[in-house]
């Protein structure tokens, strides 16, 4: 936590800003969002609820109103005179005059039925035969019929008889098993299910002055398929995995989407303490799962239009459109936040990266450096002083240097001017010329080394030379410091030829040699000597200056080093070190009494190629 | 730094891509809309028709690719019971709310033909490029005048005798011919019914002891309205009326015999119900399905019932008296004057005649082809016969293509005048005949005498 803290805090700014924008954003839109849907759910639970019930309703009523017309018709049949007359003047013995009086009843039930397309078929049942709509006058159009001689001992009859007069609906009966089928049980027929209106022909004619009912009422049984709740109730709740189904007080199934459950009895006790209303809505739990059950009671019949729907499926459609809508404006809002954090973050941090650069300029020197004015009036302030700083430090330089580069440009030439080195080698040539007229022909070789030794620190301001120039130059020296002891010591060179060519720092060589005479000789009583060994070791080219005389006490070699005395030594080793790095430079061993050995090491020109290379 | 532009761009990118994207499916949904408006303004057409649900079907799926071809049409069906089709039409009629195409009875079709209600279909097929006159059978035209047709037939349709080939085989009974020329004579057919007429001890019609009073399956049914009758009466070589439309000739005696023949099954052999028992009985394709008959005399139509419900039969010839003849009849189709698209109606009429178009409801058993070829061409049979032989038994073809082509009577409802008098006097007067309480000659004379001022006012 620390760690991702720590590393926010010292993130980038566009990270900051981006995280800051994220969090303003996410948290009112989840918690926004969460209400929204919670408040959605409820309403749409509600709202859902209620046109489910309407719906389921609305459908009840569309069937009722079918069902009324068809009672209509029934009340209308019933007041027919012609069909009593029909029945009165009919001998029930006689088939002709059955058959005939079948043929006028036709028409009469045609008259008031053949206008309902919700009716399957019509028919009289009587003892003794069944008049009405034919199953055989032409095959193709074939209705049910009803076997007169069973009718009276079907449930149909009993409602029939039972309702007095009184139109009874029987639910959704199996055909064959209602009449006794058996040769009908295994197939498959157009009304091998329907349900049935039954009313017994109770209504009163006139014979002369008095009023009277038929002998033998007859039965009016007009059928339906349950497919007539099909073409209202299927499609009109639009929801996956609805259950619609009619059933009676009785928990018969008259019409249910699964034709297999048709014509049967239901289990209803999980419902059974909600149907109590003419209509209603409940939230149930079946099975483990809430739904929604909508019903309604039918006027007509009595009947229930039961709406059984999983409650998660009312909302599938709604959540999945609420969960793409919330998807796409929330990637739509995260682009657009995040381009928006890159153009902020930009904003606040280029101004910056330019100041950056600039200082990173003005650090390699070039104070010249000016920074663009730009950005907000913070940046612009900055930016200023930034530019005015670089400018006064670039002025500054600019004084100081100078001067001092003048001051020693002077006095660089007015020592030229006091030292000409022209007139200083004609006056040593021209005393080296008399000294050899007078025979005095070391006075001569002195001049000449002398001449020799000016020519060189004058003529070469390089800082190295061929290790064969400096070597001139030491000689020169030596010869002059060996006049003055007279031959008091002997030198001794053991030089490798190939070093000649090397090139060393200027005048390596002579603080070595002079420290020699100038200390090492001093008081000395036996004869002295001095080595000068130059040679190759691998890499290195070491340098080796050695005396026999007093040496160097501890003391005084301690002084050396830290440069209180003898300074000419040290100016060497530093030199060196600074050409070549600390890997060379020079060596003393000595102690007192003991005489004195310095060495120096240097890089051989193969190394110093090999260093070269690996620098470009 | 280039990184980061370029990621920058990117996103500004997405964004404006899905602002845009959305906006342009939003454009393009609208234009989709805007397209299936086309060139023609909406049309409605009102069909109306009879049939059993099998029937509905079949024509619903037609009608559904006919509004695919023709999208800016559209057609509401409205299926009407045919017991109520005239009944139904009338009122339609009387409160000016016709259909603009439907079927059409023979009887009410004769009335409203008088009336002028209908279109005359010659018209549209002189005009039309695909269709001629002569490409229909022959047979099939209703017609007011010689250059009006009224109506054609929906449908080429013939009798023929339907048999369950096991209750044959268990009986011993050889199967009826589907070949004209190997007709039964009426004789081998009584014999034949009487073989497969049962009581409910299993006796059949010719054993002594035969129960009269229960039969269990009879050995025939048939029915009583005037088109089954007429097979039996043309092939006496009766008529309903002479050629002229000038005389009423069913009580003549070839028509009277043929009449007395067939009640005489009912009354005198017990191989078939009477009209009386056969109201406690299912129809005739569930009674032969059910085993309670083993042979139907019944037209083609049941073929889609039978083989629906996968009946074990196959078809013969109808018996012959004196030559062996098929009745061809149909309900007619019709395009009322009343209509506003008469163009539409017609491509809606021909869309139904052609198998093509509606190849099942020929090929489940309910329609033959009114086009000849389908008739002649055997690449052409074979695309509605053979594909479906539940519905199509081995001898179909036989018994129904051929014999209507080569026997074929075209029925009486075709030319009769007054048939919505004369049908109810007739299967009135007719019930004491299948009863046995009256002989045919008699009841004949009797109907004879009742439609007579018809005809008086005829001539």
């Amino acid at each position: 936590m620390k760690k991702i803290l720590k590393s926010i805090q010292f993130g980038r700014l566009h990270t900051k800003i981006l995280i800051t924008l994220i969090i303003l954003l996410v948290i009112p839109m989840a918690s926004l969002g969460y209400s929204d849907y919670q408040l959605s759910k409820k309403t749409m639970l509600e709202m859902t609820q209620n046109d489910v019930q309407t719906i389921v309703k609305k459908n009840n009523q569309i069937i009722d109103a079918r069902l009324s017309r068809v009672r209509e018709m029934i009340y209308g049949f019933m007041g027919d005179k012609d069909a009593y007359d029909i029945f009165l003047t009919m001998d029930n013995e006689d088939k002709v005059s059955i058959l005939n009086a079948d043929i006028q009843l036709k028409a009469i039930l045609a008259k008031y039925f053949a206008q309902s397309k919700d009716i399957y078929s019509v028919q009289l049942v009587t003892s003794f035969f069944t008049f009405g709509t034919a199953s055989s006058a032409n095959s193709e159009h074939a209705k049910n019929f009803i076997p007169h001689e069973v009718f009276p001992e079907t449930e149909l009859f009993q409602a029939a008889w039972h309702g007095d007069g009184k139109t009874e609906w029987y639910p959704t009966y199996h055909f064959a098993d209602m009449f006794q089928l058996e040769y009908l049980k295994d197939y498959d027929y157009e009304y091998k299910y329907l349900f049935s209106s039954v009313t017994l022909m109770n209504g009163s004619y006139t014979q002369s002055v008095d009023y009277r009912t038929l002998a033998e009422k007859p039965v009016l049984v007009v059928n339906f398929k349950e497919t007539l709740f099909n073409d209202v109730f299927v499609g009109s709740l639009p929801v996956a995995d609805t259950a619609y189904f009619v059933i009676d007080e009785g928990s018969n199934v008259v019409f249910h989407q699964d034709d297999a459950k048709v014509a049967k009895q239901m289990d209803t006790t999980m419902f059974s303490s909600s149907f109590e209303e003419e209509s209603g809505v409940e939230l149930m739990n079946l099975d483990g799962e809430e739904h929604v059950v909508a019903y309604s009671r039918s006027d007509i019949t009595g009947w229930l239009s039961v709406a059984v729907i999983p409650s998660q499926k009312l909302f599938d459609p709604f959540l999945k459109r609420y969960l793409t809508n919330m998807f796409i404006s929330a990637i739509s809002i995260t682009i657009l936040f995040i381009s928006l954090s890159f153009f902020l973050s930009r904003l606040i941090t280029e101004p910056f990266r330019t100041m950056i650069r600039a200082i990173v300029s003005t650090g390699e020197g070039r104070f010249t450096t000016k920074l663009k004015e730009h950005g907000s009036y913070e940046f612009v302030v900055v930016m200023r002083k930034f530019n005015e700083m670089n400018e006064k430090i670039h002025k500054l330089i600019q004084e100081n240097y100078q001067s001092e580069i003048r001051e020693k440009e002077a006095q660089i030439k007015a020592l030229n001017l006091q030292l000409d080195p022209h007139f200083m080698y004609n006056t040593l040539n021209m005393v080296s010329l008399m000294s050899l007229e007078k025979g005095e022909y070391e006075i001569s070789d002195i001049v000449v080394s002398l001449s020799n030794m000016l020519k060189y620190l004058v003529r070469d301001d390089s800082a190295l030379v061929t290790f064969e120039k400096d070597m001139m130059y030491l000689k020169s020296y030596i010869m002059i410091m060996s006049k003055r002891f007279e031959g008091a010591f002997d030198i001794e060179y053991e030089i490798d030829d190939t070093l000649y060519g090397e090139e060393v720092p200027k005048f390596f060589l002579q603080p070595l040699v002079e420290n020699a005479f100038v200390h090492g000789f001093k008081q000395l009583s036996k004869p002295g000597w001095l080595r000068i060994q130059c040679k190759k070791e691998g890499n290195y080219s070491v340098f080796t200056v050695e005396d026999n005389g007093c040496g160097i006490s501890e003391e005084k070699l301690r002084a050396i080093h830290s440069g209180e005395c003898n300074v000419g030594l040290m100016n060497v080793n530093e030199r060196i070190k600074a050409y070549y790095g600390n890997e060379y430079g020079l060596s003393i061993e000595s102690a007192a009494g003991q005489g004195t050995k310095i060495v120096i090491t240097l890089p051989n020109s193969q190394v110093k190629e090999a260093v070269q290379n690996v620098a470009t | 730094m280039s990184l980061r532009r370029s990621l920058e761009a990117l996103a500004v990118l997405i964004f404006i891509g899905i602002i845009v994207g959305a906006i342009w499916q939003l454009r393009t949904g609208y234009e989709e809309d805007a397209t299936s408006v086309s060139k023609h303004d909406k049309i409605r057409l009102r069909f109306t028709y009879w049939g059993s649900v099998e029937e509905k079907k079949a024509i619903e799926n037609a009608m559904a690719k006919f509004m695919e071809r023709y999208p800016w049409i559209v057609v509401d069906t409205i299926q009407l019971p045919n017991s109520d089709y005239n009944t139904k039409l009338t009122a339609m009629s009387a409160s000016n709310e016709e259909p603009d195409l439907g079927y059409m009875t023979t009887e009410l079709g004769e009335v409203f033909a008088s009336q002028d209600k209908f279109m005359n279909l010659y018209d549209f097929l002189e005009r039309d490029p695909d269709l001629s006159k002569e490409d229909f059978l022959d047979y099939l035209w209703y017609k007011q005048a010689d250059d009006y047709a009224w109506g054609v037939s929906s449908a080429a349709e013939c009798f023929g005798l339907f048999y369950r080939r096991d209750l044959l085989a268990a009986a011993g009974v050889a199967p009826p011919s589907p070949r004209a020329e190997e007709a039964w004579t009426w004789d081998e057919f009584v014999k034949a019914a009487q073989k497969l007429t049962l009581d409910h001890e299993g006796r059949n019609a010719l054993h002594p002891a035969f129960d009269k009073n229960n039969i269990a399956q009879y050995g025939v049914m048939f029915e009583t309205w005037s088109e089954p009758i007429s097979n039996f009466v043309f092939s006496n070589g009766g008529q309903w009326i002479d050629p002229e439309g000038a005389t009423f000739k069913l009580n003549e005696p070839e028509a009277a015999e043929a009449i007395q023949k067939l009640a005489d099954l009912v009354n005198v052999y017990h191989v078939a119900p009477s009209p009386f028992e056969t109201k406690s009985m299912p129809a005739m394709n569930v009674s032969l399905q059910a085993g309670l008959t083993a042979m139907i005399i019944d037209g083609q139509w049941i073929n889609l019932d039978l083989g629906k419900a996968e009946v074990d039969y196959d078809i013969g010839v109808l018996p012959k008296m004196k030559q062996s003849v098929t009745v061809g009849l149909a309900g007619a189709s019709v395009i009322f004057k009343s209509t506003k698209h008469p163009e539409e109606a017609w491509l809606l009429l021909k869309w139904l005649a052609d198998p093509n178009e509606a190849i099942e409801l020929y090929t489940s058993g309910l329609w033959m082809p009114t086009l000849k070829k389908w008739y002649t061409e055997p690449e052409l049979i074979n695309t509605w016969v053979n594909v479906n032989s539940a519905s199509h038994p081995p001898g179909f073809k036989d018994a129904m293509l051929t014999q209507l082509m080569d026997n074929g009577v075209q029925s009486v409802g075709y030319y009769m005048k007054n048939q919505s008098v004369i049908y109810p006097i007739v299967t009135s007067e007719l019930v004491p005949v299948w009863l046995g309480k009256k002989s045919a000659q008699e009841a004949l004379d009797e109907i004879s005498r009742k439609v007579e001022p018809l005809f008086q006012q005829s001539k």
